[in-house]
């Protein structure tokens, strides 16, 4: 039981951590873009958080990391408003948000490399732009070919054309977020 | 001669039809397995009339499935987005996959429900265990890929391997994915059916609200940061959502998280553990208090690890608990002698609360043999993210247009308990 609850306090403090560091950063960090961040994380760096990611239309989507955001916001480490002007949630750190943070500062030591990297690589990006980027991460695996990727990608979010798909998997490619992809002799 | 639907009779939306495709899947052994896992593990210890199963949820989440995917297609038909770019054959497509999802989507349950879930192995490399969301996609590709694949009326060429990736094992079909939303999604039909079930057969008012108007408010919209097509509720269906959050909080606070039925899920769980261990010795294997992973390298393998997995269910472990065989946890359960609480934080707690009783209570009483509950920990977790509202021009996440649900706090209580014949010594210590 109490290694639940570690698991808990590491989550939390995770949750805290990524609104901290992205308050420093001076950028915007809404719900969308809280999920997306925590599922990269994972995904491209072993951070192991436990969170199980499920794919919607609006990109990798895990409830728990929604309900988690709540606690969190209930116990002062973030607080969350709705901003009429943009449109959107702005999550921003809490009153408690340090005392969250030191109750796992181990764990958390150990992702600050990966947390930076991926502040720096995505951090600035809209809401769209890291549902996008996120399928892409959610959908490659090694030995797939491009075109069967951006295929794939486009069946879920058919909105993004093609081209555009297709610069984004180029962009994570180079960034070393996927790996492996084959080029289709076809083409 | 073509053969007819049949109609079984429920509790709680009066008829369920079912196709013969869907009759020839419930009657295959594996399903009708549901029959002997309940619902709500050993809650009947609290309230007695919590002996449903499984099985009777399984057809009413299909039934509540239909209702929701129905309503949401006449309104894509109506409003017409952009972007839902469904032809007539793929809607046709996906309602039969929605049915079929709904009604397979608890197929791997262990005995007990999400107690089991406890003794589920962790996969490997991580720290997240197994669940039975994992258990039902290997039984469904294992156990039902003949039944589904090669079913005469099944026009659609839906196969087994589809079906697990719609529930959330990897890449759904093409336009299936927005379907998704009504079998895994914060307002779906698995949620809208448990609650009215097990209000009824525990007999509690607090579980009930209002379906038939949720469904007739529910509508498509873009999702409020990312733009995509999302399942949401008409502003007006506002009060009828409210509804359902406020029962969802209510079965929480007063029937999943009761005091005394997490002292029987942690009971029930050392009962698993135990009789696992045994199962495992008395085939002269490695003994664990797991069961086997659902999946292996080995396809053969995989089979037998859930040939073994389905034979493990409620009556089986009563059997075991009523001889004495299940160990001093199933002894506990047979005489009604349950762990006590003798410390507890407040429903909200602050951190430094639920920090004070892991660190300072419970190490007071751990001789005695005091564990700790973490509600978080609990299986039907109460959370109010992700349900959208329209007003027919912009889409908001629920709590910003209620302020009834905004109000709710999350519930995050912990306790610690002790065996009863320590409970006064327990108290005394804590004093």
């Amino acid at each position: 039981m109490s290694g639940q609850h570690d698991a808990q306090l590491d989550r939390h403090a995770l949750i805290a951590q990524i609104v901290r560091r992205f308050e420093q950063a001076h950028l915007r960090l809404g719900k969308t873009a809280l999920q997306k961040i925590i599922f990269l994380l994972q995904r491209s760096f072993g951070v192991d958080a436990g969170y199980n990611y499920t794919l919607y239309t609006y990109g990798p989507f895990c409830a728990d990391v929604a309900r988690d955001l709540d606690v969190v916001a209930a116990f002062g480490g973030a607080q969350i408003s709705y901003d009429l002007g943009c449109g959107g949630y702005q999550i921003h750190p809490g009153p408690a948000n340090d005392e969250i943070r030191e109750r796992a500062s181990a764990f958390l030591k150990g992702l600050s490399d990966a947390l930076e990297r991926v502040t720096r690589d995505f951090g600035g990006l809209s809401a769209k732009d890291l549902e996008l980027r996120s399928t892409i991460v959610y959908l490659a695996k090694p030995g797939m070919f491009r075109k069967e990727l951006i295929e794939q990608v486009h069946d879920v979010k058919p909105h993004f054309a093609p081209a555009a798909i297709a610069a984004a998997v180029g962009e994570l490619e180079s960034k070393g977020y996927i790996d492996g992809l084959l080029e289709d002799a076809r083409n | 001669m073509p053969r007819r639907d049949k109609e079984v009779r429920c509790p709680i939306h009066g008829f369920v039809r079912l196709t013969p495709f869907e009759q020839d899947i419930i009657d295959h052994p594996p399903y009708q397995r549901l029959r002997r896992i309940r619902q709500l593990a050993l809650t009947e210890m609290v309230y007695p009339g919590a002996t449903h199963t499984r099985f009777e949820h399984s057809l009413g989440v299909m039934h509540v499935a239909s209702l929701m995917f129905d309503q949401v297609r006449s309104e894509i038909k109506r409003i017409g987005p952009a972007n839902a770019n469904f032809t007539s054959d793929d809607l046709d497509k996906a309602r039969v996959m929605v049915r079929l999802a709904a009604l397979l989507h608890d197929v791997g349950h262990a005995p007990f429900s999400h107690a089991g879930e406890e003794v589920m192995p962790t996969i490997r490399g991580q720290r997240r265990r197994h669940d039975h969301e994992d258990y039902s996609a290997a039984i469904i590709r294992q156990f039902f890929a003949d039944v589904i694949d090669n079913h005469p009326d099944n026009v659609h060429r839906i196969t087994a391997n589809e079906l697990c990736e719609f529930l959330g094992q990897g890449r759904p079909p093409k336009n299936m994915l927005f379907w998704r939303e009504l079998i895994k999604g914060q307002m779906d039909a698995d949620r809208a059916d448990y609650l009215l079930r097990d209000s009824h057969h525990i007999g509690v008012a607090y579980g009930r609200y209002d379906l038939h108007r949720l469904i007739a408010t529910l509508t498509v919209a873009p999702h409020p940061e990312t733009e995509e097509l999302s399942v949401a509720v008409e502003e007006g269906g506002i009060q009828t959502v409210e509804g359902l959050i406020i029962a969802r909080y209510m079965m929480f606070t007063q029937v999943y998280f009761h005091h005394t039925r997490r002292a029987y899920d942690h009971h029930i769980t050392e009962v698993l553990k135990f009789v696992l261990e045994q199962d495992y010795r008395s085939r002269g294997e490695q003994p664990s208090q797991t069961f086997l992973p659902p999946t292996a390298v080995d396809e053969n393998q995989s089979r037998s690890n859930l040939e073994r997995y389905l034979n493990w269910t409620d009556p089986v472990v009563w059997e075991m608990i009523d001889t004495g065989r299940a160990g001093p946890h199933g002894d506990l359960i047979r005489l009604r002698r349950h762990d006590r609480v003798v410390a507890r934080t407040s429903a909200t707690p602050t951190p430094k609360e639920v920090l004070s009783l892991q660190k300072d209570t419970l190490p007071m009483v751990a001789d005695l043999g005091g564990w700790l509950d973490l509600a978080d920990a609990a299986w039907y977790k109460f959370d109010k993210a992700g349900i959208f509202v329209t007003d027919g021009r912009k889409t908001y996440e629920l709590p910003d247009r209620s302020a009834v649900v905004k109000g709710l706090e999350p519930v995050f209580q912990a306790r610690v308990y002790v065996p009863l014949d320590r409970e006064e010594k327990a108290k005394t210590k804590l004093q």
